[in-house]
């Protein structure tokens, strides 16, 4: 143990040793402290907690609009990438013409599983991650 | 939280894990301290009122700091609490400058204050009660939760953000204040 810490032990106990010394400033401070204890107001709690009801809504409200934005840029980012892989892939070479085909939706006429097949694959991609961002919520 | 019973630990976990409505059970408990406390602070009730309240939104908020971990939650927030009461005397400059010369009270010598300050004297008794009174706030807190509601020094530090060898150094100033305000009051009767 150092002086200084020696000496702030010290200053410790004679201070404790006050509390008890003290008996004026004791009684003064009993009366003071209870004349302060003032009525708290009946519908504090209700105020407490309104205020605090608010924040939570506000808070899962927020959480609701970066789900939502999260979910539209992970949507679009993962359908381009599977896009991109499954179209740049030589083994599915079946859908890398059905991508291709859907690239060229407005030039080439197509039939409507050209149209269906992609359309079903974003639809279930975007039906299985909403259900994960919903649990992980 | 360290210092919490059973029975607020799991309330605490229930808040932390969603359930809001179980902190009521925090404000309702801890409430009326919290309010005294800015009250004495601030004197006006509708502002020790607005103050307190966000105290407590101000807790909710920070439920799962590392800062709620440290203390019993009756300590911490008392902290959050003065915190927030002398941050309004700051916003609303209502803090008070120092009311007695360093100089003046370097000069007090300490058997004096000890005598003043033990005395079972009647009439010292009431002037050490009108001497209290006119304390400055933050002085009057620190009186309060040493000689009145008994808390150990380390946890005075922790409420008023101080170190505990400051509030030792305060409460021997503030002891010496009350010594001078007693012996102005004597003079003044006589």
């Amino acid at each position: 143990m150092n002086s200084d810490s020696k000496k702030r032990d010290g200053q410790f106990v004679e201070v404790e040793k006050l509390r008890r010394a003290d008996t004026a400033l004791r009684r003064a401070a009993e009366r003071e402290g209870a004349a302060a204890d003032v009525r708290i107001p009946h519908n504090f709690t209700y105020a407490v907690m309104s205020k605090i009801d608010d924040i939570t809504v506000r808070r899962h409200r927020m959480l609701g609009v970066f789900d939502t934005v999260a979910l539209v840029v992970l949507g679009v980012v993962g359908v381009l990438a599977v896009g991109y892989v499954l179209y740049r892939s030589s083994v599915l070479e079946g859908l890398k013409s059905v991508l291709a085909a859907d690239l060229n939706i407005f030039k080439v006429g197509l039939s409507r599983p050209d149209i269906l097949i992609p359309a079903c694959v974003c639809a279930a991609f975007f039906l299985v991650l909403n259900r994960i961002l919903q649990k992980i919520k | 939280m360290s210092g919490c019973d059973s029975e607020e630990r799991r309330l605490l976990a229930r808040v932390l894990n969603g359930h809001a409505d179980d902190f009521a059970y925090f404000v309702d408990k801890y409430g009326r301290e919290v309010f005294c406390m800015v009250a004495r602070l601030v004197a006006v009730q509708a502002d020790a009122e607005d103050i307190s309240q966000e105290v407590f939104v101000k807790a909710f908020s920070k439920l799962g700091s590392n800062d709620a971990g440290r203390a019993s939650f009756s300590t911490w927030i008392g902290r959050i609490a003065y915190n927030e009461a002398v941050s309004f005397l700051r916003r609303e400059r209502k803090m008070l400058i120092a009311d007695e010369d360093e100089a003046l009270l370097n000069d007090v010598p300490d058997n004096a204050v000890n005598e003043v300050l033990a005395s079972d004297n009647e009439e010292l008794l009431r002037l050490v009660d009108l001497a209290v009174g006119q304390l400055q706030p933050q002085d009057k807190t620190l009186v309060r939760l040493f000689y009145y509601e008994n808390r150990p020094l380390e946890e005075i530090a922790y409420i008023v953000g101080l170190k505990a060898g400051n509030v030792a150094t305060r409460l021997c100033r503030i002891r010496k204040k009350l010594y001078l305000k007693v012996k102005a009051l004597q003079n003044e009767q006589r």
